[in-house]
Parts: C-alpha cells; structure tokens; sequence
C-alpha cells in the first residue's frame, strides 16, 4: 500500500467519522437548532474529507477541481439554508412561547 | 462600469463552465449560452450598482475559513459523540454595524461554519444567533467577523447605507 | 481501495439511515425537513465515494446536481412554512 493510499484511506475515515457523528447529534441533541449546528457543520466537513479523499484517489487536476466546485456549491447552499431553517427554528420557538405551549 | 460587472462575472461562469465540462470542445458553443445567460440573469438578480465580492480577497480568506470550518466540524462532532452530551443550548441578539442584505447574508453564513454559532439570518442592522454553549458568546468576536467579512467587498458598507442600496 | 470507497458509500447510506429516526420522530416541520437535507449531503457523499470507486465523472455530475436540488428544497419549504408579517420578536 502506497502512501497516497494510506492518506486516501485516513480522510475517508475521518470524513465517515464525521458525517456519523453529524447523524448522531442530530438524533441526541435536544432543541431544533442545536441538531441544524450538528448538520451544518459536521455534515459537511464530513463531505469535504471524503471529497479530498476521492480526489487524491482519482488523481487528476481536472476531476479534482471539479470535486473541490461539488464541496464549494455545498457549503454555499448549507450557509443560505442553514440560516433560512435556523429562521424558521426561531420563529416556532416565538410562536408556541407567545402561544403559551412549551416547545 | 455595469460593463465592467458584465464583463467580471462573465469570465467567472465561464471558468465554471470549463471546469464542470472538463474543458471538453463540443461543449463550448452550449457553454457560450450559458454563460451569456448566466450573466444576464445574474446582473438581473444583483445589479452592478450593488456592492460586489472582490474574488482575490476571498482567496485570501480561504484558508482562514477552511480552518474554522474544520474546527466547527471538530467542535460539534465532539459535543455529539460525548456521552454526557456538553452543550448549553440558547440564543443571542447580536447587534450588526450594517444594514446590507448581502453582507449579512455573508456573514450568517461565516458565523454559522465557526465553532458553535448558527445564524438566523440577518435582521435590521442585527442577527440571532444561535450557540451550543449561550455562556461562551463574544460580542467582540462577532463584530470582529463582521469587519472581515465587510472587508470582502470591493467598496465600503457602512453603518449609514441602508438595505438595497 | 475501489472497495474502500464502496465500502464508504455503505457506510454513508447507514448514517443517511439512522439520521430518518429524526425525520420520523419529528417532532416538527423543521426537523423532518433537516433530515432530507442530511440525507442530501449524504447522498451526494454516496455519488462523490461510488465516483471514485469506479472512476466515473459521471457520478460528480449526480452530486453537483443533488447539492442544487437540496438547496431548492430548503428554500421552497423556508418560504411555504413562513407566515406573512413573521418576525422574531426576542421575547422567546
């Protein structure tokens, strides 16, 4: 195993590490906004890892700019719709306070 | 300068283009549409006469943000596989210098790849933010973001413009 | 080390899984519409990692296509879900 392989291998596993644990805050953490930070972030760092791995793995200039553009247009989207949820988190926790229900 | 925007964004989806064909040549002449309608419809959507991104010093911002955005990752993936779960969930108001949509969009977006912060939005001239530790909040770190990410366009936005320009 | 990366995408496609807990349980609109978008990051990671597997450029296209769509989704339901006049108003 070539030493490319290896580090191939190391972000792979760092990159599943984080899209599991991005997973597993969204099931245990508690309020709605807390569990979009576990998406947002972990989620995709998690793609970015497995992206650079799959790049390396592939080995060309050209794919690898075109795998860096799937990660750019990614994070740009979850930086619009993160904050368009976290909005909406903000607004059902006004509304049920304002309405007297416990969110 | 409208055609100097025109002329801007064109050769930005044009390297889009070429990177997402490959650069292979019976793509070119679709391309050549795409981009003329890209560009028209981009100018449409954000008028040349709005503030605009200069393109190198968002370069020069890149490894800066690459590094919050891995200890972001870092810092959420932790508190999630901790057995005791360390968070203390709330939200905060932060006041804003600005009142540009696209500069708060900007920010809400930098903000939320930080470790532990998750904008709501821009607001007028402020911003909910939601943390994973309410105790840890810096008004000052904020702001500080703030004067980086209004450091990306190419002409000052001060407190005194108002939204749209 | 193809196998590794369809190993992953095995992997990926559990993790994409496990975060449908959430969208089941709910319990708001939110939520269940976070854990599509988890599992459009998932998926386009499935693309990226099946790409690699079989050297198939093919598989980016998916993946660019799928993060777009993610998006549309997001701000469709931002949109359809918000109220006229809705504001957060700090008292809650």
């Amino acid at each position: 195993m070539s030493l490319t392989d290896l580090a191939v291998l190391a972000l792979l596993g760092a990159g599943l590490a984080f899209y599991g644990a991005g997973s597993l805050g969204l099931l245990r953490f508690p309020d709605t906004a807390s569990r979009l930070h576990a998406l947002t972030k972990a989620d995709n760092l998690g793609l970015g890892l497995v992206a650079l791995a799959a790049a390396l793995h592939w080995g060309s200039l050209a794919v690898a700019a075109k795998i860096a553009l799937v990660w750019l247009f990614a994070v740009i989207a979850a930086g619009i719709t993160s904050q368009l949820l976290a909005r909406q988190a903000r607004l059902d926790g006004t509304r049920s306070h304002r309405d007297g229900v416990q969110p | 300068m409208r055609l100097a925007s025109a002329l801007n964004r064109s050769v930005f989806f044009a390297l889009l283009w070429v990177t997402l064909t490959g650069g292979s040549a019976d793509a070119l002449i679709y391309g050549g549409l795409a981009v003329a309608a890209a560009t028209l419809l981009s100018l449409r959507l954000y008028p040349a006469d709005q503030p605009g991104i200069v393109l190198w010093r968002v370069a020069g911002f890149l490894p800066r943000f690459l590094a919050d955005a891995f200890m972001g990752g870092l810092d959420v993936a932790r508190r999630a596989l901790d057995p005791r779960l360390p968070i203390a969930p709330g939200w905060v108001r932060a006041q804003l210098t600005n009142r540009n949509e696209a500069a708060g969009v900007l920010l809400g977006g930098v903000v939320s790849i930080l470790p532990g912060s998750l904008a709501a939005g821009p607001g007028d001239a402020e911003m909910d933010v939601h943390l994973l530790n309410v105790t840890r909040y810096s008004a000052d770190g904020m702001q500080a973001d703030e004067r980086r990410v209004l450091g990306l366009f190419d002409r000052r936005i001060d407190s005194h413009n108002v939204a749209n320009g | 080390m193809a196998d590794w990366f369809t190993l992953a995408a095995v992997f990926l496609l559990l993790s994409v899984a496990v975060a449908l807990v959430r969208c089941w349980r709910g319990p708001g609109p939110v939520e269940r519409i976070m854990a599509a978008q988890l599992a459009g990051t998932g998926v386009i990671g499935v693309a990226v990692v099946l790409g690699a597997a079989r050297r198939d450029a093919a598989m980016l296209d998916a993946a660019l296509i799928g993060t777009l769509l993610a998006a549309v989704a997001v701000t469709a339901f931002a949109r359809s879900a918000a109220r006229p006049g809705d504001r957060p108003d700090g008292s809650g």
